[in-house]
């Protein structure tokens, strides 16, 4: 059964604007970390060249991604910036020449079907396309298996309010995109696919109108609830089935729909992942608009570039949307791959925080089914914490959403989370 | 800019709070409060019981326990949690502190004394919330720990104010309320319901109770009012109620009784208000869906056992609290059916086969040993005072119920009182002085004669006196008033000495079995009075000449309690006989 | 003076050691029985305490407990046999909590801690102060019990048969008086946390201001 809620959108901000392009920064910030792991190995030196799409640094760990930079010019400091959760991370300081000269690569592919299915994992990997949708997680992975892939799910959903980059996206490249979901289809040999996508979006039509070459390709229209984008809800909703794991199990891939133009991307032009669209929304920029931004821009120019703030004193800036994203303590944090949204908001006044009265509406609305009012009680007891298994939690928000007395209430399914890791840790 | 604050969590929020859900529950229940005024005060002043000032009554009766609730939390907050000013109104406004008084003013009896009422609500919100740790942590329902500890302790003291009933009902619609009424829990729809009116009057609210419970009708609304706004947890009334009109549906049919029966039992006792707002109270009730399915079912087989199975009264008060105590396991059984449906269920569906079933063998055991109740007749006050015993007794006559107060006195029957009937042919038996005949002959009621022309009527007269004499003989001869004292054997002889409850005192024997048959029986001691005429008369030998047909064997006059006991006395000691040498 | 004083305020069995809590709850119906009891258990901790100080050197570490608790089990016999004998009605409203004081904490475990560690003497002392200390306590619960639960104030019943006469006050009654449900056994724990409640809140100010 599906539970969620309708939450009040904030898409109306941005859905209708025109996408502004900040594609010329002075200075890129490349961040050299890959999923968390910050041990990155600098290819590059102080004063060396480096050409757009070239890399920059690579991951001495498992599952090899290279890190590439998005501009052209020279390497001139390595600094320490904000990252999209809070914390410092080094990055590889580029100054622009301007010239987006690229590296002599290989020639443009005509048609994007003539891949094998491991030259088609290769080139994933090597242009190092992640989920764009807001997990960050190595795409090639989810293909690289084995079993036989049937279905094919495109998150088209952006079910988290105020963010429309996958919509406008849409409205830019929308024959590329199905274009590269036909590919994709060929290449691992999937029989079907659904782009899941809400009822009041006008991309509906858009989309329909280019179909008709793609019979394979159908649209599945799902309700407007919030962790609808949750990659369990979409394969239960539109193919009626669950999985334990992944949803590799049944022979299902999800993948969100601004993945599929990097993938498009990669294929067609041997592109990583440089560029993306990142909607810069909230009541207090002066004027919210998707923005086409370069990986590695300073968020600080961006939203200075698009006209700035209303007010100066008593606002939040947010990386990622309004229910999962984090609020960070400085503008000057740096895009990544996947930061798909930055809210600037006013800031509350300080709420009350009350005595939980266990009214049970943060268990009845839980997607995973988890009973967080009693992970908070038994934080100390981790007998008691591990049945209650706050491992499944995905951290969308909705238990401190609906909870009356405002009771941080994801902050403590969230602690249990680290201590059934951590418990689970020192027993191995 | 480089001043962001950093704040956490979701930064979009619902707008529900504490506030709302209070004010929400507010509202569901004024129309219960307006109709509990309505009832009470102004519906006697209108037929002329109470005067002007006494007709807001019910009004005080409310609100001085829910000011009450609130001054001693605010006393509490200020002396030990010394919280001030700005921080203390956020804090009495959010949490919930008038509800126990509030609650309390809605299901304790109307004539309850009002200082015990506010003493009642001090409890309630002291021993039943604050020493818990305050909102949030009692384990207990606030408003049932206040009205437990002033039943258990001021229970004569309430009932000699006049219980349940304002001054109107007492005079008009009956003298108990109708759960009281039902005392086996079996009768027939006259008995049950129409001394009250009809099923509908239970639906709507028109009959005796607390303030609070008695409109079914009002409870529903607020009920449909508060699922609604979302604010109670639903599943609990509605498996509640289920699974008590299921049970009670199948106690009827085994009875034969038709479909009046189970909404009877929903709708009479506290059950729709507890169940829709005592049971659903946030802080004590589980907050995992399958739970609240467990607690609503648990709480319905509850009630049902209380009801029939133990004499003792407010069944729903005791489900609720003693399924307060098993919220923890609950929860813990519901959490893990959210993942896995099956494994959580089956403890608890066998812990509750397993009490079902050992309720109902207890309760085969007992009905096994009543002997057979005439279902048209009913007890509905038994009073004990030294040598007189009085009941008040209802029996279906021709057309209506009669109803009548039979004075015993000294073991025999001193007088009956016709208190109503609405039977037309009564006259003729008045005319008949046939009651004065029913008193002079109590002891050969089969041999007098219906009065003609109202046979029926006169044959219910009779049988109500036949079934209040059964009843005070078996009071007399309780085989709990015997004991064995000793039992030993001398040569052929198999002697017993036994102690008998009598009319005044205990009696003891010595009774010898010679092959089988008493020989003698010796008085040992005894402490009755009225056992010289017993002596007198050479009863014990007539006892022992007839011992084989001791139930046919006549009273002594003047003593029939201490005949009777000295009977009983020899066929409990034959039974005794019987069990140990059976052959 | 000083070990005296210890029993009864900074080692009060009841109040502050938590020990001796089934007496303390079961008997305290009427003060009368409280304050017997009480003395009963400072006999027998006197006497206990008294032979336990004079042969600890020659009782062996193992055998300790079963020979404390033989001396213990002696007197409380001693004492209940002459309860029986001399004030029958006491011996019947103490019923099963006498024989209860050969296993009650506190007996045993002053011996433990203080007889067989020290002189006689101070023993002695020790048995007479944990024992009035215990005395008091039961009173005060017994006359929190009684007086608000029964309104009476029974002074001398069971010991009529050596006094010769009875001394029970009753107060008067109201609508609120006899708080009955203080008599029941749900009445007994309740005044125990309440008054437990108090204290532990007056000596937690107290180590607060100091």
């Amino acid at each position: 059964m599906i539970v969620g809620k309708k939450i009040e959108d904030g898409k109306e901000l941005t859905k209708t604007k025109k996408l502004g392009f900040f594609t010329r920064p002075k200075y890129v910030y490349i961040p050299l970390i890959c999923q968390s792991d910050r041990d990155i190995t600098t290819i590059v030196k102080k004063g060396e060249y480096v050409y757009k799409g070239s890399i920059v640094g690579k991951r001495k760990g498992a599952y090899r991604l290279p890190i590439y930079s998005s501009v052209s010019g020279t390497v001139v400091d390595f600094v320490e910036k904000k990252h999209i959760d809070g914390s410092l991370v080094k990055c590889v300081v580029i100054e622009n020449d301007f010239k987006e000269k690229l590296e002599e690569k290989q020639a443009v592919r005509k048609s994007i079907n003539d891949y094998s299915k491991q030259e088609f994992i290769k080139r994933l990997q090597e242009c190092g396309i992640v989920g764009m949708g807001g997990s960050g997680f190595p795409t090639y992975l989810k293909y690289n298996t084995s079993k036989k892939l049937r279905t094919l799910i495109v998150d088209a959903v952006e079910c988290e309010p105020y963010i429309t980059a996958d919509v406008s996206l849409i409205k830019e490249k929308c024959e590329e995109i199905l274009e590269a979901i036909d590919a994709i289809m060929e290449i691992n040999g999937i029989k079907e696919c659904f782009i899941g996508i809400k009822k009041d979006s006008k991309i509906i039509e858009l989309l329909e109108n280019y179909l008709g070459t793609y019979p394979k390709i159908k649209i599945a229209i799902v309700p407007n609830i919030y962790p609808m984008g949750w990659e369990r809800y979409l394969v239960k909703y539109v193919k009626k089935t669950n999985y334990k794991l992944l949803p590799l199990e049944k022979g299902i891939v999800v993948n969100n729909i601004s993945t599929i133009y990097a993938i498009y991307e990669a294929l067609k032009y041997n592109k990583p992942i440089i560029e993306r669209i990142v909607t810069f929304t909230g009541e207090m920029l002066k004027s919210p608009q998707n923005v086409y931004v370069k990986v590695g821009t300073s968020v600080r120019d961006v939203i200075e570039f698009i006209g700035g703030y209303k007010r100066n004193k008593d606002v939040v800036i947010i990386a990622g949307g309004p229910m999962m994203g984090k609020s960070i303590d400085d503008d000057d944090f740096v895009v990544t791959a996947n930061l798909n949204c930055v809210v600037v908001m006013k800031e509350q006044k300080k709420e009350e925080v009350l005595n939980c009265f266990r009214c049970g509406k943060c268990v009845s609305i839980c997607p995973s089914r988890l009973s967080p009012v009693l992970i908070k009680d038994s934080l100390k007891n981790i007998d008691n914490l591990k049945e209650l298994r706050p491992e499944k939690c995905i951290e969308c928000g909705l238990c401190s959403f609906v909870c009356p007395s405002k009771i941080n209430i994801r902050g403590c399914v969230i602690e249990g989370k680290r201590k059934v890791f951590k418990e689970r840790g020192d027993t191995k | 800019m480089k001043d962001f604050h950093v704040k956490i969590g979701p930064f979009k929020k619902s707008d529900n709070s504490t506030r709302r859900t209070m004010v929400h529950l507010l509202i569901a229940l004024s129309p219960i409060i307006v109709f509990a005024f309505y009832k009470n005060g102004i519906i006697p002043y209108q037929k002329g019981y109470s005067n002007f000032l006494e007709m807001f009554f019910p009004i005080l009766f409310i609100l001085l326990p829910t000011l009450t609730s609130f001054i001693t939390e605010l006393l509490y907050s200020i002396i030990f949690l010394k919280k001030k000013n700005d921080a203390l109104k956020e804090y009495l406004s959010e949490s919930f502190s008038i509800f126990p008084g509030l609650f309390l003013g809605l299901i304790l009896p109307i004539n309850t004394p009002i200082s015990i009422v506010i003493l009642g609500a001090f409890l309630a919100t002291f021993v039943g919330k604050l020493l818990f740790g305050g909102f949030g942590n009692n384990i207990f329902n606030p408003a049932l720990i206040g009205r437990l500890l002033v039943v258990s302790s001021y229970a004569l003291v309430m009932s000699e104010s006049g219980g349940y009933l304002n001054a109107y009902e007492i005079d008009t619609i009956a003298s108990v309320t109708p759960l009281s009424n039902a005392v086996s829990g079996i009768g027939s729809y006259e008995t049950l319901i129409s001394p009250y009116g009809s099923l509908w009057d239970f639906f709507l609210g028109t009959i005796p109770g607390s303030l609070g419970e008695t409109s079914s009708a009002l409870c529903i609304l607020g009920f449909i009012y508060l699922t609604i706004t979302k604010v109670i947890k639903w599943k609990i009334p509605t498996t509640y109620i289920l699974t008590v009109f299921m049970m009670t549906y199948m106690i009827g049919s085994i009875n034969e009784l038709g479909v009046w029966y189970p909404l009877f039992q929903v709708f009479s006792g506290g059950l729709m208000f507890g169940a829709i707002f005592m049971a659903t109270d946030p802080v004590t009730s589980p907050t995992t869906p399958i739970g609240q399915i467990l607690y609503g079912i648990g709480l319905g087989i509850l009630t049902v056992i209380f009801r029939y199975l133990t004499p003792f009264p407010e069944g729903v008060l005791t489900s609720i609290l003693t399924m307060n105590m098993l919220v923890f396991i609950i929860d813990k059984i519901g959490a893990k059916a959210r993942f896995n449906f099956k494994q959580a269920l089956l403890p608890f569906l066998i812990m509750w086969f397993l009490i079902i079933g050992i309720g109902g063998f207890i309760g085969n055991h007992y009905q096994n040993q009543e002997p057979n109740v005439d279902p048209d007749f009913n007890i509905i006050s038994k009073e004990i005072r030294d040598n007189q015993t009085t009941y008040v007794v209802t029996q279906k006559g021709y057309s209506g119920i009669l109803k009548a107060s039979i004075l015993f006195d000294k073991g025999v029957i001193a007088s009956i009182d016709i208190i109503s009937q609405n039977d037309s042919f009564f006259q003729k038996i008045e005319d008949n002085n046939y009651i004065n005949k029913l008193i002079e002959d109590a002891q050969r009621l089969e041999n007098i004669d219906a009065v003609s022309g109202a046979t029926i009527t006169s044959n219910a007269l009779k049988q109500m006196v036949i079934n209040t004499l059964n009843d005070y003989n078996r009071d007399m001869a309780n085989e709990q008033n015997f004991s064995v004292l000793d039992h030993y054997i001398e040569g052929d002889n198999t002697i017993y000495e036994v102690s008998q409850k009598s009319f005044q005192g205990n009696l003891q024997l010595r009774i010898v079995f010679q092959d089988n048959i008493i020989s003698s029986i010796t008085v040992i001691k005894c402490e009755d009075s009225y056992f010289n005429l017993i002596i007198n008369d050479d009863y014990i030998q007539k006892i022992i000449t007839n011992q084989q047909k001791l139930d046919e064997l006549d009273v002594v006059s003047g003593a029939t309690i201490s005949s009777n006991s000295l009977k009983q006395a020899i066929t409990n000691t034959k039974k005794e006989y019987q069990k140990d040498y059976a052959k | 003076m000083k070990t005296i004083l210890n029993g009864i305020i900074k080692e009060n069995p009841v109040f502050v050691l938590l020990l001796g809590l089934c007496p303390a709850l079961a008997v305290t119906t009427t003060i009368e029985n409280a304050f017997m009891m009480g003395f009963c258990v400072l006999v027998v901790l006197f006497f206990s305490n008294l032979i336990v100080s004079i042969i600890k050197k020659l009782v062996p570490e193992n055998v300790k407990i079963p020979v404390y608790i033989l001396i213990i089990g002696t007197f409380v016999t001693i004492v209940e046999l002459l309860l029986k004998k001399f004030i029958p009605g006491l011996y019947n409203s103490l019923s099963i909590y006498l024989p209860l004081i050969v296993v009650n904490c506190i007996v045993l475990g002053r011996a433990l801690s203080v007889a067989s560690k020290e002189r006689v003497s101070r023993s002695l002392l020790d048995a007479i102060g944990v024992g009035l200390g215990y005395t008091l306590s039961l009173i005060v619960i017994a006359s929190f019990r009684e007086i608000l639960g029964g309104g009476t104030i029974t002074l001398i019943d069971g010991l009529s048969s050596l006094t010769g006469f009875k001394l029970i006050l009753t107060l008067p009654i109201s609508n609120l008086f006899p708080f009955s449900v203080l008599l029941t056994p749900a009445g007994a724990f309740l005044t125990l946390g309440l008054i437990l409640g108090v204290i532990n809140y007056v000596r937690r100010d107290k180590h607060e201001s100091n």
